[in-house]
Order: C-alpha cells, then structure tokens, then sequence
C-alpha cells in the first residue's frame, strides 16, 4: 500500500451553532487532514488550531512531498522522517500538521486490517471513558447555569476558570474574591459529589497570584487546576506544584515528548494534559503516557477540537492505563453533519468506538461549504494600563 | 475471540532449561511465548499454573488490560519469578493478535523504522589468542561489534573443570580472578581487550560485560578507566543494580557508555533508572521486563531522555523473535545481542531458524512474532538440573557471578 496524496481543509464556522455564526468560538477553524492510499483506503485526522492556520495547511504540504509512494503503515518511520527532515524542530503549526497527518495513518493501518485503533494500542483497557466540557459564565449564577446543563446532559464533571473574565481589570483582591464566590455558590448548588477543574488557561504571570487562587479555591476540591502559570519556564512550574494542595495539571502547550519528559523530571506536573492535534499524534501522546506511567502520573488530554480529534482520543483513553478523564466540546450540529458517527458522551461517558480504523467518516460534500483560506485571531486582552495581557 | 488455555512445558537441550508456552483461543490461532530462566525455574511453573486462570475465557487481544489485572491482583510489587510468567504469556498475546491482523508484530507497533536489525555476537576465549581467533572468525561472519567478559577466565584449582562443570555440579568455585591481585586483574583484563582490538583493528566495536560481580563500585570506575583506551561500545552492568544511585554514581564518574538492565523489569524501574540519570543504554529482556508491550514504553521513555536500547538477549528464540520486532520498531534501538549457541537451539526447537546474516537480522514479514516452535520436540526432551552453581571470592566467601 502506498501513500497517493495529502489533502488538508481548514473549515471556518463548523463550531458555530447555525451557518454564519461569528461568535468567537464558533469562527475557531477547523483543520482536518485526510491521506490517500492507492488501495481505496484513506485515514482521517485533526490538527490542532493554532491561528495562522494557512501555515499548518502549507507544512501539511511540505509533509505530503516527503510521503508520497511511501507505505502509510510505517509510522514511525514517517514521523522521524517528517520530523527529523525539518532539522530545527518544528514548532505549533508545524507539530499540529505532523499530528493529523500521524492520526490518518492509524486510521488506515486499522482500516488495513479491519480493527479499530485502539486494538493496535494493547487493546480495550477500560469500559467507558469519562468524558468533561468547559463550563462558562462571568457570574457565579452563570456559571451554575451551565453546569446544570452540562448536568442535564449526563456529565459527571466540567472544566470552568477560577476567574471571572474581566479579572485583568479589577483589584487583584476583588478577582481572589469572586474566585471565591464562584466555588462557595457552585459547592453549594451541586455538592462535592461533582467534579469541577479549573483553568487559569496560561493567563497569569506571576507565580505567587497563582498561588494565592489556589489558596482561595482548595478548601473547595477542584479536580485539578490547569495551566496556572506560563509554561516557558518549567522550573517555575516545578516550584509552585510544590506548594500546591490541588493536583497541578500542565501540558497542553508542550509540542513534543521531550519537553513533557523534561517537565516530569522537574517534578512540575501531577496531571498531563497534553494535545493529541499538536505533540504529533498518537504514538507521541502514547509514550508521553508510558512515562507518565513509569513516573506514577497520570494523563488527561486536552481536547478543545472537533470531533475527530475527540474520536481518536477516545481510541487512546480506552486503551491507555493512566489515562483519567477526557476533555471535549459538546459537537454542535454542523460538526456532526460534517463528521459521521461523531462520538457524544452518554451519561457523562464515551463508548467502546465501533468500526475499522477510528471508526468515523467525513461527509465531503457537506464539508466543502465550510472551506476557508482564513486566519482564526483569538480574542485580545489588555491590562488596565494598556499592557498585552496574556490569553 | 477468546483464551482457551495456556499449555507450558519445560525442557533442556543440554545446557540449561527453557520454558515454552503456547496460548490458546477458541478460534485456533495460538501464540507462543517464553519466560526467562531464572534459575529456581519451577517456580516460574507453578506461577504459570497459578495465573492461567486469570486468563482463560478472556479476550486475548485486551493485552493491557490482561497484564495490569494480573499485577494488580498480585498487590505486592511483582518479582522476577511473577516477571518472567507474565512477560511469556504477554508475547504470546502479541502472536496472537499479528496471526489475527495478519500482520507482523513490528507492524503493530506503528511498523519498521529500519530495513534491517544490527546484531553483536558475544566472544569468548580463556586465553588473549583464543579472543583473537575468534574474533577474527566472527568477522569473516560479517559481525562488527562484539561484547567479552574482561577477565581472565578459568576456575582456582583445576584445569580440568571449566566454570559451568562446576556449575553443573552445584559445587563452589572460585573464579580465577577472584583470586589474583587486583592489579593483575585490571593488567590481565588490559591484555585480553589489546589483543582483541589489535585483531579487529580500530572499526569494530567492543563492548565488555561486567555481569555485575563487583562488591565495590570503585573496581568498576578503576576497571572501565583502563579498558576506555580501547574505545568501548559500552560497558555493561559494572555494579548489581540492588541499588540504582549506584550505577548513577558510576555514570557520572566515567565517559565511556554505560550499558544495564536485564536484571530490571517495569517500566516503573526504567524511569527511576534514567531519571537518575544511571544509564546512556537499557538492556531490557523482553522474556522478563514485561513484554513487548512495556519494552516498547521503557523505549519511549528511553527516547525522552536520549538513552538507546540494546535488548539482552541470551536466551535466544522467543526472545530473539520479540526483540527483533521491537529493533524494528524503536526510533532509539542501539544493538541487539546475540549468541551461537542459540543457532544449535532454534535448530531443535524452532521450525524456523533466525541468525543474523552479515551481522543483521532481516525483518520477520510473517504474521505475529513469525516463530513457530515445535512443541513435540519441546515435550520430547525433558527438562535437566540446571543450577547456576556458587562462585566463592578468595577468602571463601559468596560472589557475584
């Protein structure tokens, strides 16, 4: 079998709830990568959106030269090929392109043998897989709104900030005590009973204010909080996982094994949450898992993507001891238009995926209407001085 | 499909014991497996009978979840004896599941990173000429890298009984360095490594053995300081891994490439090893380490921390078999260990042979581990008392062999 073409769509809208919704995170693209063979079987897979998504399409490209005429079975060999071939080592578009095109090759070498994917990972290791969605809200009212519906949905836990989002302009001791407020009114609208975990998503820059949520919010039980500091200086991270109660959970930001690997030696993280769209795949996401393993932690992908994404995270849950609980989007309908047999939880969890390969399709002539040549910004912050703050 | 049975049966073709297991299912495909030999073998056995039951009626292709149901059963941290059964049944499950794909074992695993898996052959030779002869042999064979024991060979007392005639025995001995002073050793040891990198000439690559017999560890920094002026490939195991800061020490200490791990087993103790920082190459043995499956994970984490991997493996067959799969697969494979004798062995248990042409073996295209072994030889030849004996240091007290 041999490798015949690359195709990569970056989508615009498919997160919005109708066509031609421009709310922030419904204009968030898509970018989904399909690999062809000359034996009729293709492999489907999601790169990670990083913004200058035109980049990813073009390192999908560059990839594509290398690939063609080559057996799409050997993956490790093409993705020391693709990798080691760009010398300096690839940074977000480029890890996020490496991803998706890794994710279409275990797409056909289980369709090659009629199995799903997570049989060629050592197999179905759990039942279900628990599944938690963000949770959003500026009010604390707000924010128990949406976890009642994440509750009437049948989830068992959701994902929230600490912060209200306008915290960047207001006293730092009033953003502690609506932190505060936040958690006092959820514990008591829900009880312990319900996991909440708690992103500061990256976005504060002292280590010490970090410390002092994490202060003000673990008489509460977060499940974890996420992110709490910046993630270019890991040592930093180490230092402050010390003083935490709450379990530390970092990585989404990590484009390859050897920084999760350095991050583990450092003693900086009690949870990973790396990306299956942007630390190149599969086989990178299952052994940054094998020495989480080795190291006693365990692993929570993060997973703020589509639906493909979503499915061959599942695949790796089902079959990764150390894995806990996995993050997702509730698909809206057009992503489930555009993608056949999108998993969805069912009370609160996945199920076993059915079918060869990831089990999913694309619906092509749906997905065409959605194809954009568009930048995605994200929404910019500012500090009361007119300072870039961070996202 | 499910698990039927798991059939094992211990034999001896005339130098130590082997174990072969075959599992079962009930769609006819079977796997084959082997746990390493530690020595009090019957208790690998009895282990076997004891876990088959965990087994039987299961899902055989549930690997993951079939080996951390059956450690988590056992609650205490598994030893080498729990180690060696569960690490034969696990590659057995990967036969099967190749047999069942129709794909071999390395295809699997996200399929072959090379077209060809390099080998080094052990070199033996009491004396430094024999080392040179069969050097030289070796590579008329095609092979260009070796491993030797440094030391003088031989046993105090006799010039009849070799090492494994006292082995055999269960009788003591003293192995003849043992008994010579510790500057004769290091200059005897000097002589056998110039003598064979005078017959190989400067390309090939040596790699001495240790085997972990030093008491102290600062024999071994002495010992690897003057044998670095031969340029190793490694030095493998200068100290029992009892205690890992040991090794770490050493690490520190020394240039040349420090090689361990067969005596290791979990992916738990890997990291432990390479987070101290205690090795540049792993020596897992795919019959005791855990498998393929947890060989594959120590890999990744080996590749996190710029560390290669070098298979043990005297044992040969199965493990053969399993290893190459892995050198296939792994971005990190450094070299993979082999031996003669094991020639004569898959000659009489396996219906195919695997040796290594030119100094590599080819890649396995057959289904699952693509090593068939015949049972009714195995079932034919009955296991023997196979002892690893007691080496005694000078003054009559226990060493390490």
């Amino acid at each position: 079998m041999k490798i015949t073409n690359i195709e990569c769509y970056v989508l615009k809208g498919a997160r919005g709830k109708i066509k031609g919704d421009n709310s922030s995170t419904s204009v968030r693209n898509t970018i989904l990568v399909k690999t062809f063979t000359d034996n009729d079987i293709y492999g489907i897979g999601e790169a990670f959106c990083v913004g200058p998504d035109s980049a990813t399409l073009h390192w999908v490209k560059y990839f594509e030269e290398q690939l063609i005429g080559q057996d799409p079975r050997r993956i490790e060999y093409l993705w020391a090929r693709m990798y080691q071939g760009a010398r300096i080592p690839p940074g977000s578009s480029g890890m996020a392109a490496l991803s998706a095109i890794e994710m279409t090759l275990w797409d056909i070498l289980g369709k090659s043998v009629n199995s799903p994917v997570y049989e060629l990972l050592g197999g179905q290791f759990r039942d279900r897989v628990r599944g938690y969605d963000g949770a959003g809200g500026n009010t604390p009212e707000e924010l128990c709104e949406a976890i009642q519906k994440a509750i009437d949905r049948g989830l068992t836990a959701i994902k929230t900030s600490p912060l209200p989002s306008n915290f960047r302009s207001l006293l730092w001791n009033d953003a502690l005590a609506a932190a505060e407020e936040r958690m006092k009114l959820v514990r008591e609208k829900f009880g312990y009973s319900f996991d909440v975990a708690l992103d500061t998503h990256a976005a504060i820059f002292e280590p010490s204010k970090t410390l002092e949520i994490e202060e003000t919010v673990r008489q509460y039980k977060p499940l974890f909080i996420e992110d709490p500091i910046r993630m270019e200086n890991y040592q930093a991270m180490a230092d402050l996982r010390k003083k935490f109660q709450v379990p530390l959970a970092t990585g989404e930001c990590t484009f390859t094994k050897w920084q999760t690997g350095q991050l583990i030696s450092l003693k900086a993280v009690d949870i990973f949450n790396p990306d299956i769209c942007m630390v190149g795949g599969m086989l990178e996401l299952k052994k940054i898992a094998a020495n989480a393993e080795g190291n006693d932690l365990s692993i929570a992908p993060h997973n703020p993507m589509g639906p493909v994404a979503t499915m061959v995270n599942i695949h790796f849950a089902f079959s990764t001891p150390n894995f806990v609980i996995l993050e997702h989007r509730g698909p809206t309908d057009i992503e489930k238009n555009i993608v056949i047999n999108t998993p969805e939880t069912k009370d609160g969890h996945f199920s076993l995926p059915q079918g060869a390969g990831w089990g999913i399709d694309l619906n092509m002539e749906f997905l065409k209407d959605y194809i954009s040549s568009d930048y995605w910004h994200r929404e910019e912050y500012f500090l009361e001085d007119g300072t870039p703050a961070h996202i | 499909m499910k698990i039927r049975d798991i059939e094992f049966y211990i034999t001896n073709p005339g130098n130590r014991n082997y174990t072969f297991l075959r599992v079962l299912t009930d769609e006819g495909v079977t796997g084959v497996g082997a746990p390493y030999n530690v020595g009090p073998d019957n208790g690998v056995l009895g282990a076997l009978e004891d876990m088959k039951e965990w087994f039987i009626g299961q899902d055989p292709t549930r690997i993951e979840w079939l080996m951390r149901r059956a450690k988590n059963t056992m609650r205490f941290v598994l030893g080498n004896i729990s180690y060696a059964a569960l690490s034969g049944i696990e590659i057995a499950l990967w036969d099967i599941l190749g047999k069942s794909k129709g794909l071999p074992v390395h295809a699997l695993l996200g399929g072959n990173v090379r077209d060809k898996v390099r080998a080094y052959h052990g070199l033996g030779g009491d004396t430094p000429e024999e080392l040179k002869e069969n050097a030289l042999k070796l590579m008329e064979e095609g092979y260009t890298a070796f491993k030797m024991s440094p030391f003088p060979a031989g046993v105090v007392g006799s010039k009849q009984f070799s090492p494994s005639d006292y082995r055999a025995s269960k009788q003591y001995y003293v192995p003849v360095w043992q008994n010579l002073p510790w500057n004769d050793v290091i200059r005897l040891s000097s002589e056998r490594l110039a003598a064979v990198r005078d017959a190989v000439g400067t390309g090939p690559e040596i790699a001495i053995d240790i085997h972990a017999v030093f008491r102290d560890a600062v024999k071994a920094n002495q010992l690897v300081r003057e044998l670095s002026q031969y340029r190793l490939l490694f030095y493998e195991e200068p100290v029992t891994p009892h205690n890992l800061t040991t090794t770490a020490r050493l690490r520190g200490e020394l240039n040349a490439p420090l090689a361990t791990g067969e005596c290791l087993y979990s992916i738990q103790t890997f990291a432990q090893l390479m987070e101290l920082g205690a090795v540049d190459i792993i020596q897992p043995d795919v019959l005791i380490c855990g498998g393929i499956l947890e060989m594959k994970k120590m890999s990744s984490i080996a590749e996190m921390h710029y560390v290669t991997v070098a298979p043990h493996n005297p044992i040969g067959l199965i493990s053969t078999a399993a290893s190459v799969h892995l050198a296939a697969n792994i971005p990190n494979f450094k070299i993979l260990e082999f031996h003669s004798d094991q020639k004569q062995l898959s000659a009489m248990y396996a219906k195919n042979v695997w040796v290594p042409k030119n100094g590599y073996f080819d890649l396995p295209e057959e289904p699952g581990l693509g090593m068939e072994i015949d049972f009714d030889r195995v079932k034919a030849t009955p296991p023997g008392t196979w002892h690893r004996g007691f080496p005694t240091d000078s003054q009559g007290a226990p060493a390490f062999m």
